[in-house]
């Protein structure tokens, strides 16, 4: 599998570790990683290393918050040489439809298999809010831009391309934003525009996600793609507070607040309610894994993954069995107090 | 209309530094609607700067004088006997009116006093809201009459992105101020209208080719043969 | 200095006011100064110019030197202005091309002399003001169904044609046009209709409402009856007691005490057995009201004064007011078959939706009107809409009478189909005109229309118009113009810019309605403070253009006063804040470029000399930090 340009076998769309997960209908279970503000891989490889073997496919944000970083599609390329399974984020901030199909092909060409189209936060965020925006295409056109690339083998604009990159298609999609009952309408056009799998914004709020399924289900979406909500623990309850008001498109339930408050550590509560918010997850219809985001605090991914009980990975990219937790992840769980969440860890 | 603002005064100050004598035109177009480069502001700018010179002990005369519309060659004409006797010109047009009286006066050198802001409506007495992008390919049939590309923060074409909150654009944040997000305004309209089936609809990534300058704009049957 | 019209003949008459002037100034000397340099066709010294023989012989000079213009400087008397302008009037001399100057202040020839020339100069930049004759609609709409509205259409019908609409079956939802000729759009039977009115009258009245929240939580009932109730029951109390409370509600207006008094003597004629009347204070400052109180007492009905709160309780004998009398230690009680308890007013249903649809304003209690010094009470800040009665306030029956009279007065002027008005209403010079809607928006008065035709010599073929009937000449739309395409007379840009080409050290934009009358009256104050200040007059600081305070600090004024009245008691709803406003814009000009701390905005209202003072000496002290204006252009 580590030829660039193998083929999918049977049936497969792109034939990546994720989506074999996906199809074989087994729980799927997703990490992530932010890249650095350097021109270095020691993040990538520290917190790669450490999902190794404990998620499916490792999500790596494009210039997450608008932030320069190091680019997603390098950290994808560097994780594929690692022997993971990168899913290549890609927004339509920062480039043109031209940039974003060369991206693919070189992303494809060096083995990435999954990618993940969005429409990014607005540069006014970031740290150059000047920067012009490109937005020339938005993330449901980039869907289709994937899947043209993948199923009829030519660029967007019509031109045969040859050796086509087959991708695994995923989008987001944000249960909190507005208007509400608009939101499975776009998730299925976006299933129409050739999304086969969603990764939702970090539900903080149970309930509101469950109004959302409810409205999935009604139209028959989860037949149609496989849904990741993500999951996110968060480090404070103060840092909660402040998502609760002030981060747009997000919503933060009183009773996610009120858990991280009373909890006798913070942490730990942020750990246990992130594993309870997996198991409610599994239990319902039309869900059918978890994407855990754990923003800045990328180490504590192994722990929830081991405590919701999602080990052993089914098809563990290329490691039947969790690679060893490195010293400098120890550290950081000491750091945080969580280094004896799972006393055989650490 | 086209609406524009005010430039810094420093910044005009800075470029018309080497000058003794100059000329502030107005234009009684939009720029005296949008109430940024009438008679009134072109006299206000006059004497702000005449001060500001005075008290830099380098003096500077200013002429002031405002005519119908400088994106017309014809009203431009009458700038003729002033711009014989400055040393550059400072233009209170939009950037379309700048740059076609400093064409016909090559020159002189123009400067801009206003910086030109957008397409927009004045909603009341000292608010304007942009409305059009002049994208050069209306697409208002599909969006309920309102459009995406222009009130829209990302320009996007199918849809609200995950930031759009209470009925906010996640801009409102970072810029501090409130911004209706378009799509939320184009949903409740289209909601109105019992169109929401536009809503599902894919629409396909623009062509922004005539989005983009340099346009022109020619009707060959209008044109007329000079020669 | 260029003359707007060329055939100006103007005739100076210097009076010496029997010798007062020429005791300090020689009279002679300002003439021969004058003569020296000025433009004008006639001059003449006068010993008093205030008999009947001078009056006479200016009389003959006017025909003989065919003067247009008059300019006397002397003692400035209003019993000499009022003999002039009549004067003026009987020679077909427009009373608005005649100045007077005050030289009793003068201290030296120079001081007179310019005084004299600065007037001069006035009447030499003064447009012609003309009078219209305009066809207005006699006809009145009155608005209301209670006794007010009737009694306002029938005083009205004896004049003119009145119309009175309910508003309930027949409504109101629409309002074009300017007074004299309004459309009134009405819904009739569910059609709507049309029509046209010279002049709208709004009686809709109040009506009581019961606050039991003021009566610790009483509720009406069989012996507890609010005042309206146990008016319109007029049920036969003989042999009962019956008690009144006032001065928890309607605490403002004199309707319940009049009510309360009424029924009372009412009561006692027609046989009740005791009649008594608590009452906090008693209020009775109307025609009639002490007569009747007086009237009340002598029947025997009982006037109990009380203090703080009182509480009704039900016995087995009858219900009664517990209270505490405000000079006995123990409590109180009166003991009745029937308590009736006053109530408040309110403002009458649709009150709001017609201040919407007319967009007049509402005050207290949302009542029609603000609270504003200014407001003549029958006037709203439309002209041609009046209030008559409760409508802006609940107001007792002679104060009704009076406010019919007043609007009477109003309305008839549209009795006979036209009208003749002084034409100065601010006039637009169509070629500058952007047709932007600005001034349409910024008048508080709805006294703007666009009007079109070939006639308006710009790219619209438009124009923006003054009503003179609905404009009341304050001047915000010339101020906020930005094609500077619209000139109030008597003030126009160029008559106001004249008065600061030298200006003194701090030049004072001063409204009429107050920061005038207060300047004039902070002189007798203190004159020697006076000395470094330039006043310019302006109708309402609305009309104080930004380039008005900065031409006078570019002339080389150190510091630039906005007199202005007191906030939400503008005459003209906000002209004081759009000053507000510009004058905030006009001090971020001046510290762009670093000129610094020259501009204040004082709220100061006619009576207040001192204020104005204090005033002054803020702004000279303000300037004396921030140094000699150093922005002032030498020419």
């Amino acid at each position: 599998m580590t030829e660039a340009n193998s083929k999918p076998e049977g049936n497969l769309k792109s034939g990546s570790a994720l989506e074999r997960t996906y199809v074989s209908g087994q729980f799927v279970c997703t990490g992530e990683v932010g890249p650095p503000k350097e021109s270095s891989f020691h993040h990538v490889e520290m917190y790669g290393n450490g999902m190794k073997g404990r998620v499916d496919a490792i999500n790596l944000t494009d210039n997450q918050t608008a932030v320069t970083r190091l680019s997603s599609w390098a950290a994808a390329v560097k994780l594929v040489m690692m022997g993971l399974e990168p899913n290549l984020q890609m927004v339509c901030r920062d480039r043109n439809r031209l940039a974003m199909q060369s991206d693919l092909l070189g992303a494809y060409a060096h083995g990435v298999r999954n990618v993940l189209c969005l429409s990014g936060d607005h540069q006014a965020f970031g740290n150059h809010p000047g920067c012009k925006g490109v937005y020339d295409v938005d993330s449901i056109q980039l869907i289709g831009m994937v899947k043209k690339l993948r199923d009829e083998g030519c660029f967007e604009c019509g031109e045969e391309c040859k050796n086509n990159p087959k991708f695994f298609i995923g989008c987001v999609e944000n249960p909190f934003g507005d208007p509400f009952e608009f939101r499975a309408v776009r998730l299925e056009k976006k299933i129409e525009a050739g999304a086969d799998f969603v990764q939702t914004q970090c539900i903080l709020d149970m309930e509101r996600f469950e109004r959302f399924m409810e409205m999935v289900r009604e139209r028959g979406l989860h037949k149609r793609i496989y849904i990741s909500p993500g999951l996110m623990p968060v480090k404070s309850p103060k840092m909660a507070r402040y998502m609760q008001h002030g981060v747009p498109g997000m919503l933060v339930s009183e009773e996610f607040c009120q858990y991280l408050e009373t909890a006798p550590n913070g942490k730990i509560g942020a750990l246990d309610l992130t594993v309870d918010y997996v198991k409610r997850c599994q239990q319902m219809e039309g869900v059918a894994g978890v994407h855990i985001m754990a923003v800045a605090w990328e180490e504590v991914v192994p722990l929830v993954v081991q405590k919701a009980g999602l080990l052993p990975r089914p098809f563990a990219a290329f490691h039947d069995n969790p690679a060893p937790i490195s010293d400098e992840i120890k550290a950081l769980w000491k750091k945080s107090g969580v280094d004896n969440y799972i006393p055989e860890l650490a | 209309m086209i609406v524009a603002e005010g430039k810094p005064v420093e910044k005009i100050l800075e470029m018309l530094a080497p000058y003794k004598k100059v000329l502030i035109a107005g234009c009684r177009g939009c720029v005296t609607v949008c109430l940024t480069g009438g008679e009134k502001e072109v006299g206000i700018l006059a004497s702000q700067i005449r001060m500001a010179r005075s008290k830099d002990g380098n003096p500077i005369e200013i002429l002031e004088q405002t005519e119908e519309r400088q994106c017309d060659a014809e009203y431009n004409a009458k700038f003729l006997e002033n711009v014989g006797k400055v040393d550059a010109i400072v233009s209170l047009a939009c950037g379309i009116g700048i740059q076609y009286l400093g064409e016909k006066y090559p020159l002189t050198p123009i400067y801009p006093g206003v910086n030109t802001l957008m397409l927009g409506a004045n909603i009341d007495v000292g608010r304007w809201e942009e409305r059009c992008f002049a994208c050069g390919d209306c697409v208002l049939d599909k969006t309920g009459g309102i459009c995406p590309i222009a009130r829209c923060s990302k320009s996007l074409l199918n849809g609200p992105c995950g930031g759009s909150q209470f009925g906010k654009c996640e801009v409102s944040a970072p810029v501090k101020e409130d911004i209706p997000c378009g799509w939320q305004l184009i949903y409740d309209r289209l909601s109105a209208l019992g169109q929401l089936d536009k809503m599902s609809e894919i629409i396909p990534a623009k062509n922004w080719l005539r989005a983009k300058g340099p346009r022109t704009y020619v009707r060959e049957d209008l044109t007329l043969d000079r020669s | 200095m260029t003359k707007q019209i060329t055939n100006i003949r103007i005739g100076i008459y210097l009076c010496d006011c029997d010798g007062k002037v020429s005791k300090k100034v020689d009279l002679n000397s300002v003439k021969v100064a004058i003569q020296s340099k000025a433009e004008f066709e006639y001059i003449r010294a006068v010993e008093v110019a205030c008999t009947k023989a001078e009056r006479e012989q200016i009389v003959a000079e006017i025909d003989k030197y065919s003067l247009n213009r008059l300019l006397v400087a002397g003692c400035s008397d209003p019993f000499i202005v009022r003999q002039f302008l009549q004067l003026a009037d009987d020679k077909g001399i427009n009373r608005y091309n005649v100045e007077f100057v005050d030289l009793s202040a003068a201290e030296s020839v120079g001081a007179a002399v310019s005084a004299v020339d600065t007037a001069l100069n006035r009447l030499h930049l003064r447009a012609e003001v003309g009078y219209e004759e305009l066809a207005v609609i006699p006809d009145v709409l009155v608005i209301g169904a209670g006794s007010e509205a009737a009694a306002a259409a029938k005083a009205i019908a004896k004049n003119q044609p009145v119309v009175q609409i309910d508003n309930v079956g027949t409504r109101v939802i629409g309002l074009d046009g300017f007074p004299g000729a309004f459309t009134v759009i009405l819904l009739e039977n569910g059609q709507t209709v049309k029509k046209d009115f010279g002049a709208i009258v709004l009686a809709l009245g109040a009506v009581p409402q019961y606050d039991k929240s003021k009566y610790g939580g009483v509720e009406l009932g069989a012996d507890v009856l609010s005042l309206s109730q146990f008016i319109n029951a007029g049920k036969d109390y003989a042999g009962k007691k019956v008690g009144f409370a006032l001065g928890k509600a309607d605490e403002d207006s004199l309707l319940s005490f009049a009510a309360v008094l009424k029924a009372a003597l009412d009561l006692k004629e027609k046989g009740a057995s005791e009649v008594s009347i608590i009452y906090e204070d008693m209020k009775i400052c109307a025609d009639g009201l002490e007569q009747e109180y007086e009237r009340a007492r002598k029947k025997g009905v009982n006037f109990l004064k009380y203090t703080g709160e009182f509480q009704i309780t039900r016995f087995a004998s009858g219900i009664a007011f517990m209270y505490r009398e405000p000079f006995l230690a123990d409590p109180a009680k009166i003991v009745a078959d029937y308590i009736v308890l006053a109530e408040d007013f309110v403002p009458a249903a649709g009150t709001l939706e017609l201040a919407e649809i007319f967009d007049i304003r509402t005050g207290p209690g949302g009542f029609f009107q603000k609270d504003n010094v200014h407001s003549l009470p029958i006037r709203s800040n439309r002209a041609g809409i009046f209030f008559v009665g409760s409508c802006h306030g609940p107001i007792h029956g002679t104060d009704l009478y009076n406010e019919i009279e007043a609007v009477l007065a109003e309305v008839s002027a549209f009795a006979k189909g036209k009208v003749s008005v002084p034409s100065l209403q601010p006039k637009v010079e169509a070629e500058k005109c952007a047709v932007c809607l600005t001034c349409y928006r910024c008048c508080p008065h709805h006294a703007i229309e666009i009007v079109h035709g070939e006639e308006y010599n710009n790219m619209y073929f438009s124009a923006a118009r003054m009503n003179p009937l609905a404009c009341q000449r304050c001047g915000v739309c010339a101020a906020e113009c930005p094609g500077k395409a619209i000139q109030l007379p008597l003030y126009s840009d160029q008559e106001i810019l004249f008065e600061v080409q030298q200006p003194a050290r701090i030049v004072a934009y001063a409204c009429e309605n107050s920061g005038f009358l207060a300047s004039e009256f902070a002189k007798t104050l203190d004159p020697e403070l006076q000395k470094d200040l330039q006043i310019v007059e302006v109708p309402c600081s609305g009309k104080i253009d930004i380039i008005y305070l900065l031409k006078a600090l570019e002339n080389g004024a150190d510091g630039v006063m906005l007199c202005v009245c007191h906030k939400e008691n503008c005459k003209f709803v906000w002209g004081n804040d759009r000053a507000e406003q510009r004058k905030v814009r006009a001090q971020q000009i001046l510290n762009q470029v670093g000129l610094g701390e020259r501009i204040d905005f004082v709220h100061v209202a006619a009576n207040q000399g001192n204020q104005f003072n204090t005033a002054v000496k803020a702004m000279a002290e303000k300037i004396r930090q921030s140094g000699t204006n150093p922005g002032k252009v030498v020419k």
